[in-house]
């Protein structure tokens, strides 16, 4: 590929969105509909098409001409001292992101078409939405440090605008600003991280240009002594950074408030794209990660940490789309898990098909809110199977997938992926994961029945599923698309398991240059294709035991939610209820002992100290002239006292110092 | 050791002046004799035309001005004994001269209107002020003991009637009684001081005492100290340092506002020139004895006076405070005694001259009624009924408060530079700590100037029409004080060459 | 000895002509002085945009810093004071940054209307020239006379405009002001001692500093600082004020509370920026040793400002004042590039001062246009602002997202480079500076949002109206702006990098040489 050609599908890939964007934003209003939606769908859907000839051209190339840098401009540059430019890059693993994105992100928007047919607020709304793409696109092809903050940050805000969409809903103006100032944390972290990077890319300092370029710092990454605690800190902060932006723990408590947002908005961001970022950021770092091990091992037990306990959370919440929030919390965790585990292609194939039905199953889910009008109460659903046919079949689809059964798409994914953790980690620890990993397979059969049975199944809980009715096809048409995907998917990305020596051009060697050229320290292979079947066969006889007793529990016997709870401990289902308590602690921890610090300098430190000195001084001046004044008394008798005493006074010193 | 003694050492010297002697004390005598011809004119002046004497004075005033502008080219840098090394004829009395005349001029074109509306306009006002400019010049070129004490009487005498001018006024009687208690035991103290002087030294001529000062070093006499310290309290007392400061408010509140005004600058301003004359010059050699007590007296000044200033609610009185406080800042000069020092003060004078005068006329154009109008109350919302009033005190309020780069910042600045540069850091950060005390009570009545009038004190005050030609002259001085400010090298080299002219004489020898 | 034509001296001239024509105007002729004001604001703008783009082919002359377009006339030869202007790659910056933010101001008062147009005018543009004055001045005399007769033309000003407790913040900002300025003056005197009776920047840089001799207190044997610190400290403690570092920044809130936008713009904008201009081009060129031996306190000041501001902006509800407590979070961080005394931090620095000074003037625009709609400051009884005003919400939102330091906008750019500047004088600064970000996230949106989002607030007036078009293009250029300096802050970081260059070297007591040396890097790219 020329610098030209790549040169030409940044701008073209970055520019439809922003223009869209723009061009939303400017003109667009409620009563142009028609114009708002064509804008907003189109320029994404151009940007796929843009980044599917990409990748053709791509494959066309060999291999090693694969990944492009090029500059656009020079951002800062202090002679002598930094070299801050505006670099792209094109490679293997920025175009998965660029298709994932322009894709799913091309049928939520078509979607959205018909889910925001009623609401004023649409052309900002797409406008929201194109920049939101923009944004997520800006930050995969970013190639330097800076503009890599950029485009992360700016997905930040865009998920903020989005989240607070509805803002006359307070929930939705809170959830935005919790979701932002997490994500700020974590920009604050990527921030002093790149700051760690550059100074140490080649030692000692002061001896060379500071270049934020991420090729040039992979190139370079012989600086870093593979276990030092340099790169030690630069990977926990880049940990940081994506445990942020991944919802993963303990940054993770934004996700579910998030589900404040317009659906389309849910399965775009807080599904398919921007809360995978973390991944794709730990995978794009990985020369770093691979000499860092206790960071790694930090990632791989936070992820599947984080993917347990939303497990165990997502079975008990009652709103639809926050059982899909905390199931998307879980299945990120498993990504981040595999990544921790040096197994980053297995992360990014399971982040791909994740979208898939991820973004399927949310939309699903917006077809169910759409026909209760609004409602997201599971408690007041079932039966609606009978109604929404279409949406039940996919939704099914997706669930199926998320659940790892076998054939669809997220059963390559993820019994692959859990499979690496036992074969690759270091002993018992690495046991240990795997363990909780399969167990993971259970609850998520379970969550993921459990919510499929009792929306679309049994008899309705109230009258008002009675009234429901089918989605619109232009929201049905995305819906399908993305079932199919989901049951498909795994067949044309990779057959996880060689059968001898037949094997298709599959994933993880359309990836492995960029995660194995660059580096070649101990860690740095990809743990190979072989994942066994043993790990899969447990896996997978895990996921079935979940689904099973999910239908168990919930299709057939239709029980209360009650006479479930009561056979579990009680302080299981009260963690599970309350979301293990991490609102509580936070506000506790740090959101109060915080506005305290700041009450404390608003009552007492700004007036009494910071402004007390001032006037104390002022007080101190005034009563001196007070104490002064009384000298004047107006009496002739007094002045010439005074008179005479201080002339004798200064005669008697003067005097005395020189006969002394 | 008497008068009579003195008197009598003095006078074998004096001779019936010669022409040359008339010649160089030609601005003294014209104001002087103007004050005589004002006496006699007064008697002729039915009392509907008492304007025409403010003319006249005027006119003595600006002949006696032109004159000082035309000596001070023809002498150059010398320096020109008069009449039996009595006065002397140089650059520096000329600069004060000049100081004394616009201060003078000022209250004379102000004075017409202002004492219409006072009810108090008699004649004699302006052949006493004329007396006190006469006894003020003859004191700035005085090189005598003797001259100097005569000229200090005769200025006392204008202005111990000045002061209680306004008969009808307990006030004002008190004012110019008091002032006439305090200054006639104030002039008893010089007097002695001159008397011990003259007994060690057996001269009352300055260049004369200094050579004798000077030869002998080794063993200085403490009866000469005592006379010097004498000497400097009762000029101390006419320049209002503290802590002989104390008359220095009662009169100016009860003296009317153009005398208060005329009094606080001129009587500085010839002072200061004694004081240059005695100490910076004559009495160098002796500096370590006596700088203790100037610097003492200067830091006594700088701490009361700003501090109390700052409690005043009547703008004569805050006036008086601050005088006192820029008393103090002065001496800092005479107490570094560096001869960047002198030159110094003298721009100090020249800046308090315009600016305090800036300050009293805006009270003296536009107020109604008694002099109480002078109370900070009685101001508020000026800015907005005299704008241009307004800003003219304004202006000289900031100069007064030392804002670059109005004249009033060089005075400070000079100053403080000649005490850096002779090492006294002390004092210099004494006073700016206390000048930023200043600062307040200078803002404030700017702030009053310019805040809304109060209601609900019952009706507003109102202001009458400022008096054209007053408002013209006092225009002019405030513009000085902005137009020097910037084009400041002006005036520094015109305080240079007085300086060097006060010099020649201990160069010399 | 003036080389060419005096452009710099122009900058100075054409706002004091300006303002003498306002003086000069009847004040009926309202229009006529506006129209002279307008001129004035421009004629000055175009001027030093002249000056910037010519800026690389004028000649320079004069160490440590080398200024262009040099002027020098004598004028107290008695005391080696002359009047000396120049322009070096940080003035330049600032120069225009003056420029921008009065002819803002001007903008501002003319949309929003004033009264008494002639006082406020003529003010305004003579505090403009003040102000080019001490940011154009090459001697110190000349430098404090600007630097403190900038204040008489803002004593008025805040005496005269603005609410009713201007009154009181006006005694304030005095009380801090004047005194410490005065010990400036004293150490400037004491500098010119040392330089052998010059004034000029030059000279005093240059001087042979007597770090030895320690101010003994007689009798007790106690040794304080030298004299070269103390006259540090002096400096020091003035631009302290001006910034103002916290604690003594007291005077800031109530004063930006009680003045009008079009006040602020300048006064925000400029006039406390010039507290760290003189922090670069007197305290760290003038006594680069003794800036190493109070790094420390320094540094622990800006943190303090940083984090300080921001609690202080968590909890206020007057909307001006969490403006005012934000602008010195701002100014911390502005400082904590000063004082790393790194080439990175300082560009930072200088990047930051332009940013913040559209972003403050921006946030106290906002600030005004929603007080005058909505008829109060407090917070709490505003909500759901963006239903009644999208452009307003946009606006500031873009606004806000600057402030807080938003990647992709000027505000990032700036703490990028101070931040990075920080870290490499220690990784602590740029952690605990870190944390001011993250404040700074919360408060902004705490205001933004507060005041934008939620249902509409029971008690708000009837029948707000959104921007109007004038008022809208008053803040779509800042916005504008905004976005341009974060994508391409290079603008600036390019003028003059020698400059910042001979300021690091001038604040290091070792040569120049030491500091760094650039060598090319191996692997710049690879493909």
């Amino acid at each position: 590929m020329s610098q030209g050609f790549v040169t030409t599908v940044v701008l073209l890939v970055l520019g439809f969105p922003l223009i869209g964007s723009l061009i939303n934003a400017a003109f667009g209003s409620a009563k142009r509909r028609g114009l708002v939606n064509i804008v907003g769908t189109v320029s994404i859907g151009a940007a796929f098409v843009v980044s599917a000839v990409a990748l053709i051209v791509m494959l066309t190339a060999a291999s090693s001409h694969r990944a492009v840098t090029v500059t656009l401009w020079n951002w800062y540059v202090v002679g002598g001292s930094l070299s801050v430019a505006f670099q792209a890059t094109l490679d293997q693993l920025s175009i998965i992101m660029l298709l994932v994105v322009t894709g799913v992100g091309f049928l939520i928007h078509v979607y959205s078409v018909g889910y925001m047919e009623h609401d004023e607020g649409v052309a900002r709304f797409f406008a929201y939405m194109n920049f939101f793409v923009f944004s997520m696109l800006f930050l995969v092809l970013a190639a330097d440090l800076v503009f890599l903050i950029i485009g992360w940050a700016l997905v930040a805000v865009s998920s903020y605008f989005l989240i607070g969409f509805w803002y006359e809903r307070p929930s939705a103006v809170a959830a935005a600003r919790k979701a932002f100032i997490t994500q700020v944390i974590g920009d604050v972290a990527l921030v002093i991280a790149a700051f760690l990077i550059v100074t140490n890319v080649m030692s000692p300092i002061g001896t060379h240009i500071y270049s934020l370029s991420m090729p040039t710092i992979f190139h370079n990454v012989a600086s870093f002594q593979y276990g030092s605690s340099t790169v030690t800190w630069i990977c926990l902060l880049l940990a940081i950074g994506a445990f942020a932006k991944s919802a993963q723990f303990p940054l993770h408590t934004w996700l579910p408030d998030a589900m404040e947002g317009p659906t389309p908005v849910s399965a775009l961001i807080h599904a398919a794209t921007m809360v995978t970022a973390g991944v794709y950021l730990i995978a794009r770092f990985h020369p770093l990660f691979d000499r860092a091990p206790i960071i790694q091992g930090l990632v791989a037990c936070v992820g599947i940490g984080t993917s347990f306990m939303a497990g165990i959370i997502a079975l008990s919440q009652v709103d639809i789309k926050r059982v899909i929030a905390y199931s998307t919390m879980s299945q990120i965790g498993l990504m981040i898990y595999a990544v921790g585990m040096g197994a980053y292609a297995a992360g990014m194939y399971h982040l791909v098909t994740h979208a898939f039905f991820k973004a399927l199953l949310f939309l699903g889910a917006g077809n169910v809110i759409h026909a209760m009008h609004d409602e997201q109460d599971i408690r007041v659903m079932g039966g609606l199977g009978k109604r929404l046919k279409i949406t039940e079949k996919s939704f099914l689809i997706g669930s199926l997938a998320l659940s790892g059964i076998p054939l669809f798409a997220g059963w390559f994914s993820k019994e692959n992926l859990l499979g690496y953790g036992v074969l690759n980690g270091p002993g018992h620890v690495a046991l240990l994961l795997y363990i909780i990993g399969v167990c993971i397979n259970v609850l998520t059969g379970l969550y993921a029945f459990r919510l499929w049975a009792i929306v679309f199944k049994g008899e309705p809980q109230t009258a008002r599923p009675a009234a429901a009715h089918e989605a619109p096809r232009i929201m049905l048409v995305p819906v399908v698309i993305l079932a199919a995907l989901s049951a498909i998917a795994g067949f044309f990305l990779w057959w996880p398991v060689a059968f001898g020596s037949v094997r298709v051009q599959d994933f993880t060697q359309f990836l492995s240059p960029v995660f194995t050229s660059i580096t070649s320290g101990p860690l740095a292979h990809e743990p190979g294709v072989a994942s066994g079947w043993i790990g899969m066969l447990v896996g997978t006889a895990m996921s079935l035991i979940g689904v099973g007793g999910a239908l168990r529990l919930w299709l057939r016997r239709e029980p209360d939610a009650e006479t479930v709870a009561s056979r579990i401990p009680r302080f299981i289902t009260q963690l599970s209820m309350h979301k293990f308590y991490f609102d509580e602690l936070y506000d506790a921890a740090i959101v109060r002992p915080l506005r305290a610090v700041a009450k404390w300098c608003r009552k007492l430190i700004e007036p009494e100290i910071m402004d007390g000195w001032v006037e104390g001084v002022g007080i101190g001046v005034d009563d001196l002239g007070n104490t002064l004044q009384p000298f004047q008394s107006g009496l002739i008798r007094d002045y010439i006292a005074y008179m005479v005493f201080f002339a004798l006074l200064f005669v008697i010193i003067i005097v005395g110092v020189v006969v002394r | 050791m008497t008068f009579a003694h003195m008197l009598a050492a003095t006078l074998p010297a004096l001779q019936f002046p010669s022409g040359a002697d008339v010649v160089h004390l030609l601005p003294e005598l014209i104001v002087g004799g103007g004050f005589i011809v004002t006496m006699v004119l007064d008697t002729l002046i039915p009392p509907s035309r008492k304007s025409w004497l403010a003319a006249w004075s005027l006119l003595v005033l600006l002949a006696s001005g032109a004159v000082t502008v035309i000596d001070w080219v023809t002498v150059g840098g010398q320096q020109i004994s008069v009449y039996a090394e009595s006065f002397s004829y140089d650059r520096f009395g000329l600069f004060i001269n000049a100081l004394i005349l616009i201060a003078a001029i000022f209250v004379v074109a102000l004075s017409p209107s202002y004492l219409e509306r006072q009810k108090i306009h008699h004649g004699e006002f302006y052949s006493l002020i004329l007396a006190a400019s006469a006894g003020m010049m003859f004191l700035g070129s005085s090189e005598s003991l003797m001259m100097v004490f005569l000229s200090i009487e005769v200025l006392s005498l204008a202005l111990y009637l000045l002061s209680g001018f306004r008969r009808g006024n307990t006030k004002s009687q008190e004012a110019g009684f008091k002032y006439f208690l305090m200054g006639g035991f104030a002039s008893a103290i010089l007097l002695m001081g001159m008397a011990l002087v003259y007994g060690e030294t057996g001269h009352t001529q300055l260049p004369a005492i200094a050579q004798v000062v000077a030869a002998d070093l080794q063993s200085v006499d403490p009866l000469l100290l005592t006379g010097i310290v004498l000497v400097f309290v009762g000029l101390g007392f006419k320049v209002s340092a503290a802590p002989f400061h104390m008359w220095t408010p009662d009169v100016y509140e009860g003296a009317p506002l153009a005398v208060t005004a005329f009094m606080s600058v001129a009587t500085k301003v010839a002072a200061f020139a004694a004081i240059l004359r005695i100490f910076s010059v004559a009495l160098t050699p002796l500096y370590t004895h006596w700088e203790v007590a100037v610097s003492a007296i200067s830091i006594l000044s700088m701490l009361i006076g700003n501090l109390v200033a700052l409690r005043q609610t009547n703008i004569k009185r805050m006036l008086a405070y601050s005088g006192i406080a820029q008393a103090g800042y002065m001496l800092i000069g005479v107490a570094v005694s560096g001869s960047a020092a002198i030159a110094g003060v003298l721009v100090y004078l020249a800046a308090y001259t315009l600016s305090t005068f800036g300050v009293l006329a805006g009270v003296m154009l536009v107020a109604k009624g008694d002099d109480d109008s002078s109370s900070y109350r009685s101001l508020r919302g000026l800015g907005h009924a005299h704008p241009y009033v307004a800003a003219m005190m304004a202006l000289s309020l900031l100069s007064l408060a030392g804002f670059p780069p109005l004249l009033g910042f060089w005075g400070k600045f000079f100053v403080f530079t000649s005490a850096i540069q002779n090492g006294q850091i002390a004092l210099a950060i004494w006073g700016v700590l206390t000048s930023a005390i200043s600062i307040f009570y200078y803002i404030r009545v700017i702030l009053i100037l310019y805040s809304p009038q109060e209601s609900e004190q019952g009706g507003t005050v109102s202001w009458l029409a400022p008096a054209r030609v007053g408002a013209v002259v006092v225009g002019l001085g405030v513009a000085a004080t902005v137009v020097l400010g910037v084009f400041v090298p002006v005036v520094y080299h015109l305080a240079l060459s007085a300086r060097d002219a006060l010099l020649v004489r201990i160069a010399a020898p | 000895m003036t080389t060419g034509f005096s452009w710099l001296t122009l900058v100075l001239l054409v706002p004091i002509l300006g303002a003498v024509a306002i003086l000069c105007t009847p004040r009926r002729e309202a229009w006529l002085i506006k129209t002279f004001a307008l001129i004035a604001a421009l004629a000055t703008g175009f001027l030093v945009l002249g000056l910037l783009l010519n800026y690389s082919q004028a000649a320079a002359t004069g160490s440590p810093i080398s200024f262009k377009y040099a002027e020098n006339v004598q004028w107290l030869p008695q005391i080696g004071a002359s009047y000396r202007l120049g322009l070096d790659g940080l003035s330049a910056w600032f120069l225009a940054l003056n420029a921008v933010v009065f002819l803002l101001g001007v903008v501002v008062a003319l949309v929003r209307g004033v009264d008494r147009p002639k006082l406020f005018f003529g003010l305004l543009i003579l505090t403009e020239a003040a102000t080019a004055g001490v940011i154009l001045s090459t001697d110190l005399l000349l430098f404090y006379l600007f630097w403190e007769g900038m204040l008489l033309p803002l004593y008025f000003l805040l005496s005269s405009f603005g609410n009713e407790k201007r009154q009181r913040a006006t005694v304030k900002f005095i009380g801090y002001t004047v005194a410490w300025y005065l010990l400036m003056l004293l150490a400037i005197i004491y500098l010119h001692t040392q330089a052998g009776g010059s004034f000029s920047y030059d000279a005093i840089a240059a001087r042979q500093t007597t770090g030895q001799s320690i101010i003994t207190v007689p009798g007790f044997g106690w040794k304080l600082l030298t004299p070269d610190q103390f006259a540090f400290l002096a400096f020091a403690l003035a631009f302290a004020i001006k910034v103002p570092l916290v604690p003594f920044h007291t005077w800031l809130p109530d004063l930006y509370e009680s003045l009008p936008a079009s006040g602020l713009t300048f006064f925000a904008g400029i006039v406390s920026k010039l507290g760290i201009y003189g922090f670069i081009r007197y305290a760290m060129t003038l006594f680069p040793k003794e800036m190493h031996d109070f790094q420390g306190l320094l540094l622990a000041l800006a943190l303090l400002s940083i984090l300080y501001g921001a609690f202080m902006a968590l909890q206020e509800v007057d909307i001006k004042r969490i403006v005012a407590y934000s602008s010195i979070s701002h100014l911390g961080f502005i400082s904590l590039g000063v004082f790393a005394l790194t080439v990175i931090g300082l560009h930072g620095a200088i990047l930051q001062v332009i940013n913040h000074g559209i972003i403050i003037a921006a946030l106290f625009i906002i600030m005004e246009l929603i007080e005058v709609r909505t008829g109060t400051r407090d917070r709490s009884l505003m909500s759901g602002l963006e239903k009644a005003m999208p452009w307003m919400y946009f606006l500031f939102m873009i606004t806000a997202l600057a402030a807080l330091g938003m990647p992709g906008l000027n505000g990032f750019a700036g703490e990028f480079m101070i931040m990075l500047g920080a870290f490499e004088a220690s990784w602590v600064l740029a952690v605990i500076a870190g944390i001011g970000v993250v404040l700074a996230g919360w408060y902004m949106l705490r205001l933004h949002q507060g005041l934008m989002h939620d249902p509409l607030h029971k008690g708000t007036k009837e029948g707000m109206t959104d921007l109007r078009l004038r008022e809208r293009w008053v803040l779509i250029p800042l916005c504008a702006a905004m976005v341009a300096l974060g994508l391409f802050p290079n603008i600036v970081g390019q003028l003059d990098q020698g400059s910042v260059q001979q300021y690091m070297a001038a604040s290091h007591t070792q040569p120049a040489s030491a500091i760094t040396q650039p060598t090319p890097l191996t692997h710049e790219v690879h493909a």
